[in-house]
């Protein structure tokens, strides 16, 4: 039985807990006025502020951990160096997103829009459709970390690396000419999301050079537990290769489905598909012999062949060592870097301003990133060209990063002839 | 003798509402007049606080007051007529898609889209009222959750008007008797005021014109007989109190607040997808009534506001709590997981030591101070 | 017909988790009148205590097993004392309710803990299949029928032939009775809810078994297990399994057959369909199959 005096002390200090905060609410004012009022929003006297929107406590955290990880060790490895100009050291604030749900990109976005230079990460096709009217209207650029083909012609993004449908393009084209997949169906197992929808026009495009067509289309929603239904759909169309469009916690679950199911096709998958941590679950070895992933990333294992990885690799040890120097962690390193060379540009000509930024961006020309990633072109919206070799990787658990190299600098006809538009 | 300002306030005899002898007077809403200048004087602070506030606080408390037109709904449905539901989420989603479906296809303005989402939802309340009559206290709760499920899934499918996972931007139109509220101009002021500034007077006039309502319905005939159901039902229709009209009739009611509520979090937000509108909000909504005061109108918005704001208020104190903001910090606990586990200890904290909510640690202050220096 | 074979054995399988879980609420609503909706949260951290005692600790796999569902009865036991023993005698409602802020609590508990990557289980069989006369059925769903069906039986023989378990029944059919006849209702409810934190892990080991691998969405069965609670009855532990067993099914069977032949219904209209079902079965039965009609006084 509590006694009347604990319940008594207990309700006095909830409502003074209650006033407190009544209190604290009303200190919190005038908080980030100055930096709204600044011509230069993001800038002060030797920091420039970039902001990321990233998942970091849902299943897609285990992609969106590793790319911040990558960018903020390059980031302290530059300021390190002097930072941009040789005078800005360059700070990172990060705000928790939600994959599944696209609204919480708007609300972050709204928090910090006005104490940030330009965004250094914004992840997942459908969040950056959501923030592009946004930052239209506040002339803000960003770097998103989803590689949809619409990127390309925004003047508002700095789109990096090669679109989803180029990835799926010529890793269908590899396997159809040059692995013994011609003349077979081809199907597709994608999100039903926009990151999805990327991935599908790729292997529409694919198709369409080859003179066939899907022959099946499987669609599942982030978060799903179950695949028997997907997996039975295109085992019943006898699918010999399957273009796959999904994230890690998904393809755990699809490659295990279709083990159990007795599916043998080729899975040819998007870049965020796949993530070293499932080499050591039970689908490893189905995984192994069955599923290829086609993008422009190095391999972290590349340190023989590549000194720009390595650097990256000592680059982790320095600066973030608890997290592992994977796959995305080498794709976080790119992004900083494409940023990085954006705002020294801003810098050297000496306006820092969100149109002086824009500015910077059309007079880039190539980008060179070292082999790292493939090299981009920026310029003139119009005139930029994203890459259009990929790398053809199959699953590899033993090493690090989880991924051996099948064919290097891959580059079909139908990815070549892609016309890339402003769809909006 | 002179009489103090503290006198004169207080009325003639010093007395408020305890002592009436008219039926009209103890229903009174401001009855005493202390009541009518605190009224004057809230109203005054209302107008200059975004004048004071910066830019983010004045969102948290735009958020504030839609949520609170949210929970005055599902006062009125739970805490007023017993219907315990965990559906309200998915009479806000309706409301929210009405209004971006109405603004798309029609360019309505408005006071038009609002209502027209009101009436929206409201009907389709009326359509899940039923449920109510057949089944009863857990039962009709876990149903109410069989419609947030079956909600999101039509949310999710029907990519047509609703536009799927991937969502709709909405463009609403705020003008109303001739002012953009959006783009709010004062003159002798050379820039508009911002965005924010214009939703705050537009919400919290609206939250003032609703919650008015609402308190005529409950301190009225219709709130005794739905207080008379959530207190016995079976007794209330052996009095003659229609069981069908004020069941199904809360379920309307209640809806059509939910989903004005959901409209005006479209228009401002600009932006909705289905996985707004699933479970987790349901529970923030009876959060809010538990921890405000189930039961009392001013609760709903007290408890609304406090759940708005303590998120933002963790946040801010992130950094000062070493909680990890990002990766490199090297894992531990992110903000999303301890404002989610504040929320569940608050509940819990509420339901143990306040069953009463926030209104009833008002009640207490106010009484503290009437009975001064007798308060023990 | 290979096909609806294997599906019934999947729907089957799945049906004895949902049966597993749906016993867990029967049980402790029987005892204590209250719907806990903080099941799904021992259901996880049940997986998740499993993994962390197979696969950091190294323990064989059927210890880890005993280990979780020891750890799960003890938590349930523990929040039984501290946060449900001091609201006897307050509404069912405000219990309620407290139950959904542990489930918020458990669940944010897990993914500050264990962090938010999935976690590998760790189970023997992963992701084999065995011939089954003509079709190949996943180890794991065999294996889950089998451990369900028996914990199930053991718990009813527990009910049925055990003093505890007879005292637990008194105490839920009259409390005063009982009271009068020397069974206290502190020891009821406290072994009703340890009771159900040990099924809910047995049912979250069971889930993540296979190659499903443990994450934070586990938790989650719990509320697909509740129209199979509804469907079956809140207080007949019979209904909970009939209901489990249906509700699985119907899941299978709606993904495999509904959603390829009727992609008008929606992408995964399987979510939705045990929902469906206990609409229409309520609107037909409202206290559920096997239910007790709640008689009211006035």
């Amino acid at each position: 039985m509590r006694s009347i005096q604990l319940v008594r002390r207990t309700r006095r200090t909830i409502v003074a807990l209650s006033l407190a905060l009544g209190a604290a609410c009303g200190g919190g004012e005038k908080q980030g006025e100055a930096a709204a009022s600044a011509p230069t929003p993001g800038v002060a006297n030797d920091t420039i502020t970039v902001g990321t929107l990233v998942p970091l406590s849902d299943a897609v955290a285990l992609i969106g951990k590793p790319i911040l990880a990558g960018e903020e060790a390059y980031f302290a490895e530059l300021n390190a160096k002097g930072g941009i100009g040789g005078k800005y050291k360059v700070k990172v604030i990060s705000e928790d997103v939600t994959y599944a749900n696209p609204s919480t990109s708007v609300q972050k976005y709204n928090k910090i829009k006005d104490q940030i230079a330009a965004f250094a990460m914004i992840l997942g096709t459908d969040h950056v459709n959501v923030t592009l009217p946004l930052m239209a209207e506040d002339n803000i650029l960003a770097i998103p970390t989803t590689f949809d083909a619409e990127w390309v012609r925004e003047p508002h993004l700095i789109p990096t690396m090669s679109p989803y449908q180029v990835q799926v393009a010529n890793g269908i084209d590899y396997w159809w000419n040059r692995a013994g997949g011609k003349g077979k169906p081809i199907c597709t197992m994608s999100m039903a999301t926009g990151y999805g929808q990327a991935g599908d026009e790729g292997a529409a495009i694919a198709t369409k050079a080859l003179g066939t067509t899907v022959a099946s289309a499987a669609k599942f929603r982030p978060g799903d537990q179950d695949f028997v239904a997907q997996v039975t759909q295109l085992k019943n169309a006898n699918c010999a290769a399957v273009a796959l469009t999904s994230l890690p916690t998904e393809t755990a679950k699809i490659m295990g489905t279709a083990a159990q199911l007795g599916f043998t096709a080729r899975w040819i998958s998007t870049s965020p598909t796949w993530h070293q941590v499932l080499g050591k679950s039970p689908i490893a070895a189905y995984a192994k012999e069955h599923l290829w992933t086609s993008t422009d990333f190095a391999s972290p294992a590349d340190t023989a062949t590549n000194p720009a990885v390595q650097e990256i690799l000592n680059a982790q040890r320095k600066y973030t060592p608890e997290q592992v120097g994977d796959f995305y962690f080498v794709a976080g390193w790119a992004f900083a870097k494409t940023l990085h060379t954006v705002l020294e540009a801003a810098a050297t000509s000496g306006d820092l301003s969100r149109a002086g930024i824009a500015k910077a961006l059309t007079s880039l020309g190539d980008v060179d990133m070292q082999g790292v990633v493939g090299n981009y072109r920026y310029g003139a919206v119009e005139s930029r060209e994203p890459p259009r070799a990929t790398n053809i990787y199959a699953i590899d658990p033993s090493v690090l990063g989880g991924f051996t190299i099948v064919a290097r600098g891959y580059a079909s006809e139908a990815a070549k002839a892609i016309v890339f538009t402003k769809k909006r | 003798m002179s009489a103090t300002v503290f006198e004169r306030l207080l009325g003639a005899s010093g007395a408020s509402q305890d002592l009436t002898r008219r039926y009209a007077d103890d229903a009174r809403i401001f009855p005493s007049r202390l009541a009518r200048v605190a009224l004057a004087a809230l109203f005054a602070v209302m107008i200059a606080a975004p004048f004071a506030l910066d830019d983010f606080w004045t969102s948290v408390l735009i958020m504030g007051g839609i949520t609170s037109i949210g929970a005055i709904g599902l006062n009125l449905l739970s805490g007023y007529t017993g219907q315990v539901s965990l559906g309200h989420a998915f009479f806000l989603g309706t409301g929210a898609y009405s209004a971006a479906w109405l603004t798309a296809r029609f360019d309505l303005p408005f006071p038009l889209w609002l209502i027209g989402a009101g009436v929206i939802g409201g009907f389709i309340g009326g359509v899940a009222g039923p449920f109510a009559l057949r089944l009863r206290g857990n039962y009709l709760v876990i149903v109410s959750l069989a419609l947030v499920v079956l909600g999101q899934h039509v949310f999710e499918n029907w990519t047509s008007v609703t536009g799927g996972l991937t969502g709709v931007s909405v463009r609403a139109r705020v003008s109303f008797l001739g002012l953009d509220f959006a783009r709010l101009s004062i003159p002798g002021l050379d820039a508009p005021l911002s965005r924010n500034h214009g939703f705050f007077y537009l919400i919290w006039g609206t939250v003032a014109v609703l919650a008015l309502l609402a308190k005529n319905i409950v301190r009225t005939r219709p709130g005794r007989a739905m207080q008379a159901i959530r207190d016995r039902d079976v007794a209330a229709e052996v009095i003659g109190v229609s069981l069908v009209k004020y069941k199904v009739g809360a379920f309307v009611v209640s809806s059509a607040y939910a989903a004005v509520a959901g409209a005006l979090y479209a228009s401002y937000a600009r932006y909705v997808s289905p996985l707004d509108f699933g479970l987790p909000l349901s529970i923030q909504y009876i959060a809010m009534i538990v921890v405000g005061g189930m039961a009392t109108i001013h609760g709903s918005i007290l408890g609304a506001l406090f759940l708005t704001a303590v998120p933002r208020l963790v946040e801010m104190l992130a950094p000062a709590l070493s909680l990890a903001t990002g990766p490199a910090s090297g894992g531990g606990i992110t903000i999303a997981t301890v404002n989610q586990m504040i929320f569940g200890a608050l509940i819990i904290a509420f339901l143990l030591f306040e069953p009463r909510g926030l209104s009833g640690i008002w009640l207490r202050l106010k009484l503290y101070f009437k009975a001064w220096p007798f308060s023990y | 017909m290979n096909d609806f074979f294997r599906y019934l054995v999947a729907g089957v399988s799945l049906g004895s988790v949902y049966a597993l879980v749906s016993v867990g609420f029967v049980t402790i609503y029987k005892a204590t009148g209250v719907v806990n909706f903080a099941q799904g949260g021992f259901v996880m951290l049940g997986a998740y205590v499993a993994a962390t005692l197979r696969m950091t600790l190294g323990l064989p796999f059927p210890i880890a097993i005993m280990g979780a569902m020891v750890a799960m009865a003890l938590l349930g036991a523990v929040v039984e004392r501290l946060v449900l023993r001091p609201l006897v005698g307050k509404p069912v409602f405000s219990v309620t309710m407290v139950s959904l802020g542990l489930l918020i609590l458990l669940e944010q508990f897990g993914g500050a803990f264990w962090g938010y990557d999935p976690v590998v289980l760790g189970d023997p069989w992963g992701i084999d299949t065995v011939a089954l006369g003509a079709i190949a059925a996943k180890v794991a769903d065999l294996w889950t029928i089998g451990a369900a069906g028996s914990v199930l039986v053991a718990l009813w023989a527990f009910f049925t032939f055990s003093v505890r378990g007879v005292a637990m029944r008194a105490t839920a059919a009259d409390p005063e009775a009982a009271l009068a006849n020397g069974i206290g209702a502190g020891a009821v409810y406290g072994v009703a809810w340890a009771i159900a934190g040990a099924i809910a892990a047995l049912a979250g080991i069971l889930l993540a078994s296979g190659s499903k691998g443990v994450d934070l969405t586990i938790g989650a069965i719990a509320l697909r297990a509740f129209p199979a609670m509804i469907l079956g009855g809140l207080d007949s532990p019979n209904g909970a399994v009939a209901g489990g067993i249906i509700i699985g099914l119907t899941e299978v069977l709606a993904a495999a057959y509904l959603t390829p032949n009727a992609p008008w219904l929606g992408n995964n209209v399987h979510v939705v369909a045990p929902y469906a079902v206990m609409l229409l079965v309520l609107l037909v039965r409202p206290y559920g199959i096997a239910g007790t009609p709640e008689i009211r006084r006035v």
